[in-house]
């Protein structure tokens, strides 16, 4: 059969959405002295699911919301000295009813480095995956 | 007809919904790397699903998943092409020593392909009102080489999927963004959702197509 030609089709699995989360977290600006790196782990509630399959949103600031769990990170501060950071921010499960929000952010130059405050807003929709009702 | 809101529904009838047809679930251990296992469907399957370090996947992390920094190196990756999806998992600390994942495939937006029923995967209901299911406003695909932007005028944030697919054939899930701030001036590369529209601003990625999924529920 075509699974193209049904609206829905209990011959094929489906996935359930259980839940929807907006999560906000703030990082304090800081400094990085040359080639040293800060990691920063803020953990949320979430409803418990284990095996989740998650869909993420992230929007840094007042920025738009961009598709992805996974956002790179790049920040020239300034030409003189030169100095740069670069980084990412990952949000996770870290059990079934626990999302963290990582950021990591590394000072690659051999000036120390300010990095400014960020705030981050991450939508969360849940799934339960078909094969661990 | 009254016009409906389709978030009002669990399921609606009215708007086609998501029918995964590919599953597969398994491990690797640390070094692992290109893994290929043939998927016998007649198209690339838009993949998607998770990875663990824990075997229960309590600490389920969408695909792919990455920890790069300059001392540690943490990748599980997933791809599809037309004969096989491959998996990775590197981890240059060597522990946890191993990964767990589940991927699961929809069938792209161009194909009208006979496939087998996957509902033997599932463990109780196909379709349970106890949840929400999506519901599909528009799929696609635009060319990765060019930005470009879809409407949808909802006025607020829909749940959208997409996956880029290289020269070779090869799709990924894409769950990454880039932004940049280089002497003051930002800039974002990846998709970007807002409550009037899709842009995919994605011609840095280098990639030759953009397969999506926008739906009528919200982010």
């Amino acid at each position: 059969m075509k699974p193209s030609d049904f609206i829905l089709n209990s011959d094929y699995l489906s996935i359930a959405q259980t839940g929807r989360q907006t999560i906000t977290a703030s990082i304090a600006a800081g400094t990085l002295t040359p080639g040293s790196y800060t990691e920063q782990n803020l953990d949320f509630t979430v409803r418990a699911l284990a095996g989740a399959v998650d869909r993420i949103m992230i929007k840094k600031d007042s920025g738009e919301f961009q598709v992805g769990a996974y956002q790179r990170l790049e920040i020239y501060t300034s030409d003189t000295p030169y100095t740069r950071i670069v980084g990412f921010v990952s949000v996770f499960r870290t059990s079934a009813t626990n999302m963290r929000l990582q950021l990591v952010l590394e000072n690659v130059t051999p000036n120390t480095v300010t990095y400014p405050a960020m705030t981050f807003t991450v939508q969360v929709t849940s799934f339960r995956p078909p094969n661990v009702f | 007809m009254a016009k409906v809101d389709p978030r009002d529904f669990l399921l609606n009838t009215d708007y086609e919904m998501d029918k995964i047809v590919y599953f597969q679930e398994g491990s690797l251990n640390v070094g692992e790397y290109d893994i290929d296992t043939p998927h016998n469907l007649p198209f690339t399957p838009l993949i998607f699903g998770v990875c663990a370090f824990n075997e229960d996947f309590s600490d389920a992390r969408s695909v792919p998943y990455e920890y790069l920094t300059q001392q540690t190196s943490i990748t599980f990756t997933a791809s599809a092409n037309d004969t096989n999806v491959r998996v990775s998992y590197t981890n240059d600390a060597g522990t946890p020593d191993k990964i767990y994942y589940r991927i699961y495939g929809f069938e792209p937006s161009d194909s009208r392909a006979k496939v087998g029923a996957t509902s033997k995967y599932g463990k109780e209901f196909i379709l349970n009102t106890d949840y929400n299911y999506c519901k599909l406003y528009q799929k696609g695909v635009v060319d990765g080489q060019t930005a470009t932007s879809i409407a949808h005028n909802f006025g607020y944030i829909p749940q959208v999927l997409v996956w880029a697919e290289s020269s070779s054939g090869w799709v990924d899930p894409l769950e990454r963004s880039d932004w940049g701030e280089i002497y003051g001036d930002e800039s974002t590369s990846g998709v970007t959702v807002t409550t009037t529209e899709v842009q995919f601003n994605a011609s840095l990625y280098n990639y030759d197509k953009l397969h999506y999924r926008i739906y009528y529920d919200e982010a």
